[in-house]
């Protein structure tokens, strides 16, 4: 089996960040054909690089945008746990730093997206890790997708808690609105 | 020299963005010279007898036409936006929004499902062309004899007349436009081919479109339109994206980013914004019969440098284009009158004109971000008296069809039923107000939907991904205070 990289993708607890790990492991002929090492390269940093790049998708002023940005700053802010392989790589990515990304794309022409967002947007992003180079010769592109609810999360417990349940002589249109939220975030789970 | 003699030449104007006037030059092709005045007569004649509820051949019912996306790729990556993991081409939203503006006239166009050969197209309505080595010998001073798509994109024809640089037209390079439709156009009489490239040649034109009665009348095989992606505008929403990878591609990709200043404009001009295909929805009016709704005075627009506010406009007929010059020369500059022949007293010197907006109206060289373009009701009844175009052989005297009523009788498979995708996908999520009539059982019952509808289309998973998020906001926001 050739090389298969596993990635963990979550944002951090105050959904400012996007943390993206390395979880393939290290190669076992029966319990990880597809890891790092033994007939798969072993991801030397001398003779292969990592690059990573993303898609973005956004609705602004009504518009869908599905938006291609680089993650320039990998090389100098990912942390390796091994001091010569890129095998356990991590890199913790600021909102704002992806939102810069998505506001410069020559096509976005609406100054309504905002630039610096200080969380990461709920969202679906798709994260493309590109391995390549040589001895061996290596090419090769891996493709995953995340959904982000953190924030909707965080929205739907803070009113889910407001909420009174056995309140007789309340107005319900709250609690029906609060269940509501509560019912999209778990279809937002389950999609797939 | 006079536009009517330099178009004889067969030469397009360096600065024309539509090679639609070339038309009008065939009115003097030696072989068969065409008659317009009579084309305008029959089209004359024929809405009038409908409107005083004569016989008449006008099509009054509404018709469905099989259209098929020729996509001429010089590098996959540019139906791509995601740098090729997958096709992003969105042939849906693009008939959606040409369907929404020639329903005003019953025309609804219908995804091919098969192509020429009978087999089935992996997406109904895209035929994707593999154009990396499409090439071809011409000669042409200082540039060798090899024409290659990817290097020069699409030539309209091999002359340009640009009196800035020589009274005579000059030869210029590109892909040769007829034979590109030679070989990758499918029948024309049963099916609209639209054929998207990467560019024209002369970085200035974005459309080529036919006339029916030229193409009757000359017997012509080629009934088709081209334009380039960039003419669509719109990438997000059409899904493409121009590269770097090709000479072609970059030149394009350079103007619309703004690295080559403002050399391309109509690059530029339509290629950035949210015009929803407005040079396509200009070639569909041509291919069924409509004249632009301001033509260009070559000389003013030569001699000037804007390209659309120079043109002139109003009398937008074929007529005597010799003689009369109907759509050569014109004083009138309000881009706000429209001509109406077969209204009595029409005439644009007496105030009488229909007036209508032409930021608005398909066969106006605007675009307009957004805007709900329409047709005119003097369009549409000329459209449908172009359907119903009928001929007699004039050896025979047996009356035989025009290539617009065979087009609207095609028995060529395609979607019949086809209706933009809406339901339970994408329209359920446009408005959290959907979900709050909807008990949880309903709106589990939706989110199952959305899941099915998203199995078919996965760009619409993530749009409707991101829409829910916003309901879930709204909705907390709200709670929240």
């Amino acid at each position: 089996m050739a090389l298969d990289i596993k990635l963990k993708i979550e944002t951090t607890e105050d959904c400012k960040n996007l943390v993206i790990s390395d979880v393939t492991g290290v190669y076992n002929e029966t319990s990880n054909p597809g890891g790092w090492g033994g007939f798969n390269i072993d991801g030397n940093r001398s003779t292969h690089n990592i690059g990573l790049y993303m898609v973005v998708y956004h609705i602004t002023d009504g518009e869908e945008y599905s938006t291609p940005i680089n993650i320039t700053n990998f090389s100098s802010t990912v942390n390796y746990p091994t001091e010569k392989l890129h095998r356990g790589f991590k890199i913790s990515i600021p909102s704002y730093d992806i939102s810069t990304e998505v506001a410069n794309a020559p096509y976005l022409t609406t100054e309504s997206y905002d630039p610096i967002q200080e969380v990461l947007a709920d969202s679906l992003y798709e994260i493309i890790v590109h391995v390549n180079g040589s001895n061996p010769d290596y090419d090769k592109e891996f493709k995953f997708t995340f959904r982000s609810i953190c924030n909707s999360q965080k929205a739907v417990e803070k009113v889910m808690g407001q909420i009174n349940l056995g309140c007789e002589d309340c107005d319900d249109s709250d609690i029906d609105s609060a269940l509501l939220a509560k019912s999209l975030l778990e279809s937002l789970k389950n999609m797939r | 020299m006079s536009i009517y003699r330099s178009l004889n030449k067969e030469a397009l104007s360096h600065k024309s963005m539509d090679g639609w006037h070339l038309n009008l030059a065939a009115t003097d092709a030696k072989n068969k010279p065409l008659n317009f005045p009579m084309y305008e007569d029959s089209i004359t004649n024929s809405i009038a007898s409908y409107l005083e509820g004569l016989p008449s051949d006008l099509v009054s019912n509404s018709v469905t036409i099989p259209i098929v996306f020729h996509l001429i790729l010089d590098d996959t990556e540019i139906i791509s936006l995601d740098k090729g993991y997958q096709i992003t081409f969105n042939v849906t939203n693009l008939l959606q929004d040409i369907n929404n503006v020639f329903e005003q006239a019953q025309i609804k166009f219908v995804p091919a499902k098969r192509n020429e050969k009978g087999e089935l197209l992996k997406m109904a309505g895209v035929n994707i062309i593999d154009a990396k080595n499409l090439f071809e010998y011409r000669q042409v001073s200082g540039a060798g004899s090899i024409r290659k798509y990817s290097d020069e994109g699409v030539s309209i024809t091999n002359l340009i007349y640009n009196r800035n640089v020589s009274l005579g037209p000059t030869e210029r390079g590109g892909y040769s436009y007829k034979s590109l439709l030679h070989t990758h156009s499918w029948d024309s009489k049963s099916i609209i081919n639209i054929l998207l490239i990467n560019k024209f040649e002369n970085n200035k034109t974005v459309l080529m479109a036919p006339n029916p009665y030229k193409v009757d009348m000359l017997n012509e095989e080629s009934f088709d339109i081209v334009l380039p992606f960039f003419a669509l505008g719109s990438p997000q929403r059409y899904g493409y994206s121009y590269t770097k990878k090709t000479p072609a591609q970059l030149e394009v990709y350079n103007s619309l980013n703004g690295f080559t200043g403002t050399a391309n404009t109509s690059i530029a001009y339509f290629g950035i914004g949210h015009h929803s295909a407005k040079p396509l929805l200009k070639g569909l009016g041509h291919l069924f019969g409509l004249a632009s709704s301001n033509v260009f005075d070559l000389h003013l627009v030569e001699t000037e440098s804007n390209y659309s506010d120079s043109s002139c406009n109003n009398y937008c007929i074929y007529s005597d284009y010799r003689n009369k010059s109907y759509c050569g020369s014109c004083d009138n500059l309000d881009t706000n009158k429209y001509y109406e022949p077969w209204v009595k007293g029409s005439d644009c010197d007496n105030g009488d004109d229909i007036f209508i907006s032409l930021s608005e109206n398909i066969m106006s060289y605007y675009k307009t971000d957004n805007a709900k373009y329409k047709l005119s009701t003097a369009q549409i009844l000329r459209i449908k008296a172009n359907l119903g175009l009928k001929y007699i052989d004039e050896e025979t005297q047996i009356p035989f069809q025009g290539s617009l009523s065979k087009l609207s009788q095609s028995s060529w498979p395609s979607d019949r039923n086809y209706n933009t995708p809406v339901g339970v996908g994408r329209d359920a999520v446009n408005s959290c107000e959907e979900f709050r009539t909807s008990s949880p059982a309903a709106v589990s019952r939706m989110s199952q939907g959305l899941n099915n509808y998203s199995a078919l289309n996965n760009n619409s998973s993530n749009f409707n991904f991101i829409k829910i998020v916003n309901c879930i906001k709204t909705i907390t926001e709200k709670n929240n205070g």
